[in-house]
């Protein structure tokens, strides 16, 4: 691994999507000033969707050279090795790409903020439901769309959502039948439970277990990009 | 530089592409590397370059394998494609984003280059340019990155006729001793007086892998019975100044290569072509 050829990446791609990248951040902005202001309410989770979804499509526009023949070419033949490029797009996605849009957010509510205030309204109270376990949810979607990203070869982001939705139907099927072949599907959330039977409150995992396991599934997203880029063929 | 052993590769199974097909490439050398259409040129570019895998047998490049496509191996290697891909970028940026990657570019020489093929740096955007202004640029960037291993797909491809010559040109000037420069075409004419080793791509094997002065050595290329009656004729073409002969070189007479009367003849004999060249 060296910095420099990570720099160098980074750099090429600050000198070809800088443009992109400001036209993205703006939008961003506009919409979260006006999404903002219409709602007349300090909401962040509504920002946070809206900035989410720019985050998930990112990774599409990050790998696009490899889904087309002679850019494939042209980006596995730069002068850096493939844990070098998957590195970079990774600091791209994680670090630049996620301030970008805090940025562009906060940017965007404190303009709302600032119009409302001018018209003589009451202040935003800002709230979001998001929590820790909701900032590593998000964490596992970005990198499930980032080895997607490399994994297909065309409309990236629309075949990880599809692929993501099919096995998330699959898997809550099968949890559902294994339910209902128990018979717990039929016992009422506020029952008395006892010693005979399942409680409730065993089924609640603490927050930092569903941290750390959403953790572990982040990286293995992100081993499993590894894997793929060092296998792509031109 | 460039060693390839007993290549094994097909895009379906059943059909293979190249079978055992094994070939060393030497620096100091620009190769003409020719074949039939569908014969695996490309293919067999991208192989050397790691953007292919073998189904079997070793690629080393600069003692390395070529397909962990490892930085310091693909910092001395430079393969233009004939498809070729530019970024939404003005020359100049294409040459800040990329040139660091190549530790020996040379930013005197890229704009040598570039006033050689009569481009201006200050062109617009690259994807706005012409077929062969694009490959005009990427010709001038890969020969400024002075790596050690040049691959090039079909150059010529896309060039007009000054634009020919000036490649040719600077491809001589580029080519020293340390540098291995590997030309894949089928337009034979524009480089035959640049190439120095011609191989020969056939059926999945390489039919000929020689210099072109072992060549000229054991062919003798001349119109019939100009020079020489004697020796095994292995192909025969009408022209307008008689009938032009490849034909065994048994009196060692001098005579100037001919790639396409060449590669029409390795073609055609292919065993007695390969047994000669053994």
């Amino acid at each position: 691994m060296n910095i420099q050829n990570i720099k160098n990446l980074l750099k090429t791609y600050f000198i070809e999507n800088w443009k992109t990248d400001l036209f993205q951040f703006g939008m961003l902005m506009v919409i979260v000033l006006f999404g903002t202001i219409m709602s007349s309410r300090g909401n962040l989770n509504f920002p946070i969707f809206v900035a989410s979804i720019f985050l998930m499509i990112y990774p599409e526009r990050l790998f696009r050279n490899l889904h087309g023949n002679s850019s494939k070419i042209h980006y596995l033949s730069i002068p850096a090795s493939n844990s070098e490029k998957v590195l970079a797009n990774l600091v791209l996605a994680n670090v630049y790409y996620v301030v970008g849009l805090i940025v562009s957010c906060c940017l965007g509510l404190g303009l709302a903020q600032l119009y409302i205030t001018l018209r003589g309204f009451e202040s935003l109270h800002f709230y979001t439901a998001l929590n820790g376990v909701g900032v590593m949810l998000l964490c596992v979607l970005l990198a499930m769309f980032f080895f997607g990203s490399i994994y297909f070869r065309r409309k990236t982001t629309l075949a990880t959502l599809g692929v993501s939705l099919l096995i998330g139907t699959i898997i809550i099927t099968l949890y559902a039948l294994t339910l209902w072949i128990n018979g717990i599907i039929l016992i009422p959330k506020d029952a008395v439970y006892n010693d005979y039977m399942w409680s409730y409150s065993s089924y609640v995992i603490p927050d930092a277990v569903q941290m750390i396991v959403l953790g572990l599934v982040t990286v293995f997203f992100y081993a499993l990009s590894f894997l793929r880029m060092k296998e792509t063929e031109a | 530089m460039v060693q390839l052993e007993n290549i094994q590769f097909g895009y379906v199974k059943s059909r293979p592409l190249f079978k055992d097909l094994s070939l060393t490439l030497e620096p100091g050398h620009i190769y003409g590397l020719l074949g039939k259409n569908g014969a695996g040129k490309t293919t067999l570019l991208k192989i050397m370059s790691g953007l292919r895998f073998p189904d079997g047998g070793t690629v080393t490049i600069l003692k390395e394998s070529a397909p962990l496509r490892k930085a310091e191996g693909l910092q001395n290697l430079y393969f233009l494609q004939e498809e070729m891909y530019v970024p939404h970028l003005k020359v100049d940026d294409f040459v800040k984003a990329y040139a660091p990657f190549y530790p020996n570019f040379n930013h005197e020489q890229f704009a040598e280059y570039m006033h050689e093929l009569e481009l201006d740096q200050e062109t617009g955007y690259m994807d706005k340019l012409s077929h062969g202004q694009k490959k005009k640029v990427l010709i001038a960037f890969a020969l400024a990155t002075n790596t050690k291993i040049l691959i090039m797909d079909e150059p010529t491809n896309g060039l007009d006729i000054p634009s020919k010559s000036a490649f040719r040109k600077l491809m001589a000037s580029a080519a020293d001793e340390s540098r291995l420069v590997i030309i894949s075409t089928h337009q034979v004419r524009d480089l035959h007086s640049l190439i120095d080793m011609v191989a020969i791509l056939d059926n999945g094997h390489m039919l000929l892998n020689a210099s072109t002065y072992e060549i000229t050595e054991k062919l003798l290329f001349d119109v019939e019975n100009t020079k020489s009656s004697e020796g095994k004729v292995f192909y025969t073409e009408e022209t307008p100044r008689g009938n032009y002969q490849v034909k065994e070189n048994v009196n060692h007479i001098d005579s100037s290569l001919d790639l396409e009367m060449l590669f029409n003849a390795a073609i055609i004999n292919k065993n007695e072509i390969a047994n000669l060249f053994k």
